[in-house]
């Protein structure tokens, strides 16, 4: 489902102009059919990037958060979704990175599990198989295969060459499925 | 959609394979679901929590990063003025300050931004500021650049937008600015968001003239959640590029590197903070007194300034030649009336106010008026009293003979008046719009005499003012 985000003349065609009370309540609404129809994309999309579910949902709420902050700007600014996203995804990649240093150290003083608690059943391998990746191959890998977004659209997106793009998402997808299947042949 | 080298021995059902285990994690996602949207709003963002705290922890890591590097001056590029693409590879040197210079300077780690903040009310970051925020060991003098001011390093459409300061910043001893900043007022928030993305998309595909690499698009939120950041590295150097906004505001900062000691992205991102602070806090204020709104009416009994337009959205480039406008100080000639004919509001009483727009600086140079007022009955009423008087008018006053037809859109009328002498005529375009506070009606005119008027430049120029002025 697309969202597209209407100017209050279009929600309210020939209606005569309303109060500022009235116009706040269209921009809830217009908020709150954007984070419906939007949000779970989002985790999906961080959560690819990370492999850690709950870190996508907390910045994906954040995200959110802030965009509802400054929602009158956000919502005219072009694409929210597209803001959103990446506001999600630099949130996560910095966490991840902030978390994975912290973890590091703790299980040098064997403080913490080696593992978190996996997910149920193929995707914990999907999981397990994503971390053996580098943080920049699963970002555009989520975003080629669950975007859909050409190697252009995401060096354009990234800020980075079409060549790194390009290297990251063929060694990226090719260490996935040579992954992917041993597990299966371990699985079988 | 698979993206393949040639000879590539990536096959479909390696793509499947790969979609499949990506797509399969949905299920997790939609297993929790999202929280409801109430959750969300009423989250406070992690950025806005605590920010002087936030701004504190920031300032100590970078005042010892800074510290440690033993950042002693400033070095910027020597651009020429009008064309950066010659430039010298010569640099301006400035020379380290004293020891006792850098021990009285202030260190990011001990300033209370607040005090800054509070302690000038300007548009954009003041000498203190930069000082501080780069944490500079030499002092920096922020200088007006009303002439002269070198374009930004890459074109950037201004929209609709009035450049309303611009300042460069030189440290101490330095041969030119190493710094540069401006701010512009764009015609309403909405549109100053648009012209924000086209700013930002202008940078983020830079092309000419400097720098050769073009920008490479950053982020920092350490300080503000937009964190609109660019670096660049041209042959002359290199640097860093910042767009904030707030409101109708957008401020633009240019910084180029000392070579041995660049600028940090934490020390960019707290600059353009303080530019974003700036804004929130003096934005609509300075407006104000930039663009004050002079209104003319019955004394006691005008409405609020408010409800007009700001006078700056008057400048177009069919009525004022894209020249600055403003509102002109005049006294209230006992008539509410806009135009001599036509006009079904003549009642001197109730509330309204008028207010007359000029060119900026040019005496006799009128050619709009803004009429609020407020309506006794139902703004319908109001509204179809003046379309009656506007539309399908033919008046005779002494050598004139004025005639009004409806606009092209609802609300809109043309009133022409043609003089016995054969002088040129004189067109007067008008719009009526209710105003979103109940109970107000604004009418419009603007004219011109010039044969040459674009007519549909003009109606467009009048939808554009009748837009505006239902927000209010």
């Amino acid at each position: 489902m697309t969202t597209t985000i209407l100017s209050a003349r279009q929600l309210w065609p020939g209606a005569p102009p309303r109060t500022g009370e009235a116009a706040h309540l269209v921009t809830a609404l217009e908020f709150d059919d954007f984070y419906r129809d939007t949000a779970p994309r989002v985790i999906h999309l961080v959560y690819a990037t990370t492999g850690d579910l709950e870190l996508a949902q907390d910045c994906t709420q954040e995200a959110y958060a802030r965009a509802w902050q400054r929602w009158h700007q956000v919502s005219r600014a072009g694409d929210p979704l597209s803001w959103v996203r990446t506001v999600a995804r630099r949130l996560a990649i910095s966490q991840w990175r902030k978390d994975t240093n912290r973890v590091t150290a703790h299980r040098r003083l064997a403080l913490v599990p080696e593992h978190p608690a996996p997910p149920p059943g193929d995707r914990a391998d999907v999981v397990a198989a994503l971390k053996t990746l580098t943080p920049p191959q699963r970002e555009v890998l989520a975003l080629h295969y669950l975007l859909d977004m050409s190697i252009d659209q995401i060096a354009d997106d990234l800020g980075a060459p079409v060549g790194t793009v390009k290297a990251r998402l063929h060694h990226g997808r090719k260490a996935l499925a040579e992954v992917l299947r041993t597990k299966d042949e371990h699985h079988e | 959609m698979s993206e393949r080298e040639p000879n590539d021995a990536w096959s479909d059902a390696d793509d499947d394979l790969v979609r499949s285990a990506l797509e399969s994690l949905r299920a997790d996602v939609d297993r929790h679901g999202p929280l409801p949207v109430a959750a969300i709003k009423a989250r406070t963002p992690a950025s806005k929590r605590s920010p002087w705290l936030m701004t504190g922890a920031g300032i100590a890591a970078a005042g010892l990063v800074v510290g440690a590097v033993a950042l002693s001056g400033i070095l910027r590029p020597d651009r020429p003025i009008s064309d950066p693409a010659n430039t010298s590879r010569s640099v301006a040197v400035t020379q380290s300050s004293t020891s006792s210079a850098t021990s009285s300077s202030p260190t990011t780690s001990d300033v209370d931004w607040q005090d800054l903040l509070a302690a000038k009310k300007f548009l954009i970051p003041y000498a203190a500021e930069w000082t501080a925020a780069l944490n500079l060991s030499s002092p920096v003098t922020v200088t007006n650049a009303d002439d002269g001011l070198e374009d930004p390093l890459c074109a950037m459409p201004a929209g609709e937008g009035t450049l309303i300061d611009a300042q460069t910043i030189t440290v101490a001893g330095g041969q030119a600015p190493f710094a540069s900043q401006r701010v512009w007022a764009m015609g309403t928030a909405e549109s100053a968001n648009a012209d924000l993305a086209a700013m930002a998309a202008a940078l983020d595909n830079c092309s000419t003239p400097l720098p050769p690499g073009g920008l490479t698009a950053d982020f920092s939120d350490e300080f503000t959640e937009r964190g609109m950041l660019w670096s660049f590295a041209a042959d002359t150097g290199t640097g860093w590029v910042a767009l904030v906004a707030d409101s109708r505001h957008i401020s633009y900062l240019e910084l180029w590197d000392a070579p041995e000691h660049p600028v940090t992205k934490s020390e960019m991102a707290r600059i353009a903070w303080v530019a974003e602070q700036r804004l929130r806090q003096y934005g609509g204020e300075e407006l104000e007194q930039v663009f004050p709104r002079h209104l003319t009416g019955p004394a006691g009994s005008m409405p609020s300034g408010d409800l007009f337009l700001d006078p700056d959205m008057f400048i177009s480039p069919v009525f004022s030649g894209s020249d600055l406008t403003e509102a002109a100080v005049g006294e209230f000639e006992g008539s509410p009336a806009i135009t001599q004919a036509c006009d079904a509001d003549a009642d001197p009483s109730g509330v309204f106010a008028l207010m007359k727009i000029k060119l900026a600086g040019k005496d006799a140079s009128f050619f709009a008026t803004q009429r609020i007022r407020k309506v006794s009955g139902t703004v319908d009423d109001a509204v179809e009293r003046l379309d009656q008087g506007f539309d399908g008018c033919s008046v005779r006053l002494g050598q004139t003979t004025t005639k009004g037809v409806a606009g092209p859109e609802k609300g809109q009328y043309l009133l022409t008046t043609t003089f016995d002498d054969n002088s040129p005529a004189i067109r007067e375009f008008v719009v009526v719009t209710p105003l979103t506070t109940p109970g107000y009606v604004s009418t419009i005119l603007a004219w011109s005499d010039d044969p040459a008027t674009d007519v549909d430049a003009a109606w467009a120029e009048l939808a554009r003012l009748g837009e505006l002025a239902a927000l209010r």
